[in-house]
């Protein structure tokens, strides 16, 4: 017990956990947002605004792989170091790098998919468009105006800025995010500080 | 009461209410903007499936997050906000908030995949419902981290008039 403690006295580094959580979840988020973005794709426009399943599975998955990277990183890191303590700002600390980290993972793999595949942006961009000009429910400027929108936003995900800006967008809410997961994980999973 | 850790309690509470804000999207402030290229729309892009038939609607617009992300997130704040009042309450010896929080998150994914696979219908009021409860419980986790209730002892006192501690 004694060593255990003289040996995590020093505080061990946690960023090999940030790194393996960040590219396990981004990796994981990446592959299941292709699949639906191919999803997408291949089926025939519905001109539902109620999304198709596909929609609704990669929503609810992506939305567990992009807010509890903080929780897993923890989960890894208290694995590591048996015994560790970790007050709940480290913790919080260690959410907001990974949800970092998981942006930065998805920004770089989609970059790299759109050279394996650079018909797959247009393609997914042609699908939605379709999509919403089969829809019934809504006034034609509405529609011209969303389609613009939709043909505007793909446009400049090409251009550096338009990379940066996406990366931005969905970095905060998702450090927020791993922030309250990472506290959370440091509840859960970390040996309590003690109390002087 | 004793309130520790003030500067991560009010930067958590400033986050949550910041991202319920975002969550309700343009509709709360008029946007004219069509939804779909709205900021809060792009944002939560990646965390929720933003259907707009599965989400609340302000103003003629869709809100940037689902039912029950929204009820998480609100559920999150509201469970923040309650922390330092939950402190006079002893519950921790009558609950446990790690099991009753993993439990209703396993009731959110059952709600979940039940839908999915057709077995019943929720509605928005069920999904609203069912996150409010998985963010309260996150947030309440925290009772006791910030907010400490305490005692004064007895012999706290000992010895106080002759070394004058009590003045």
């Amino acid at each position: 017990m004694e060593e255990s403690q003289q040996i995590y006295s020093d505080n061990p580094s946690y960023w090999t956990s940030i790194a393996i959580a960040a590219f396990v979840l981004g990796f994981i988020y990446f592959v299941i947002s292709v699949i639906g973005g191919y999803a997408t794709i291949n089926s025939e426009p519905s001109g539902s605004m109620f999304g198709s399943m596909s929609q609704l599975i990669s929503g609810g998955i992506g939305c567990l792989m992009a807010g509890f990277g903080g929780m897993l990183a923890i989960w890894h890191y208290c694995n590591s170091y048996e015994g560790i303590t970790l007050s709940l700002g480290k913790g919080a600390l260690i959410g907001i790098y990974t949800g970092f980290g998981i942006a930065v993972v998805m920004t770089i793999l989609n970059q790299i998919w759109n050279l394996i595949d650079p018909t797959y942006t247009e393609r997914l961009m042609d699908s939605m468009i379709a999509n919403y000009e089969a829809m019934e429910n809504i006034s034609d400027a509405q529609k011209e105006q969303i389609i613009d929108g939709i043909a505007s936003e793909f446009r400049n995900s090409n251009t550096l800025w338009g990379i940066i800006k996406g990366m931005l967008f969905i970095s905060i809410p998702v450090c927020i995010l791993n922030l309250i997961t990472g506290m959370i994980g440091a509840k859960i999973f970390a040996k309590k500080e003690e109390v002087i | 009461m004793c309130f520790k850790q003030r500067a991560l309690y009010f930067l958590v509470l400033v986050m949550a209410a910041g991202i319920v804000v975002i969550a309700l999207g343009g509709g709360l402030f008029g946007q004219a903007n069509g939804w779909y290229m709205q900021w809060q729309h792009q944002a939560f892009s990646s965390l929720c499936h933003q259907i707009s038939e599965r989400s609340f609607w302000i103003n003629g617009q869709p809100m940037a997050v689902c039912s029950r992300c929204l009820g998480i997130y609100a559920g999150f704040l509201g469970g923040w906000i309650l922390l330092p009042f939950l402190t006079f309450f002893n519950f921790r010896k009558l609950v446990a908030y790690k099991k009753v929080f993993l439990v209703i998150v396993g009731i959110n994914v059952l709600d979940f995949l039940g839908n999915l696979l057709g077995f019943w219908q929720n509605t928005l009021i069920s999904r609203l419902v069912l996150g409010l409860l998985a963010g309260s419980t996150a947030a309440v986790l925290f009772s006791g981290s910030f907010f400490i209730k305490t005692h004064k002892q007895t012999e706290a006192y000992y010895g106080g008039v002759t070394t004058n501690i009590l003045r």
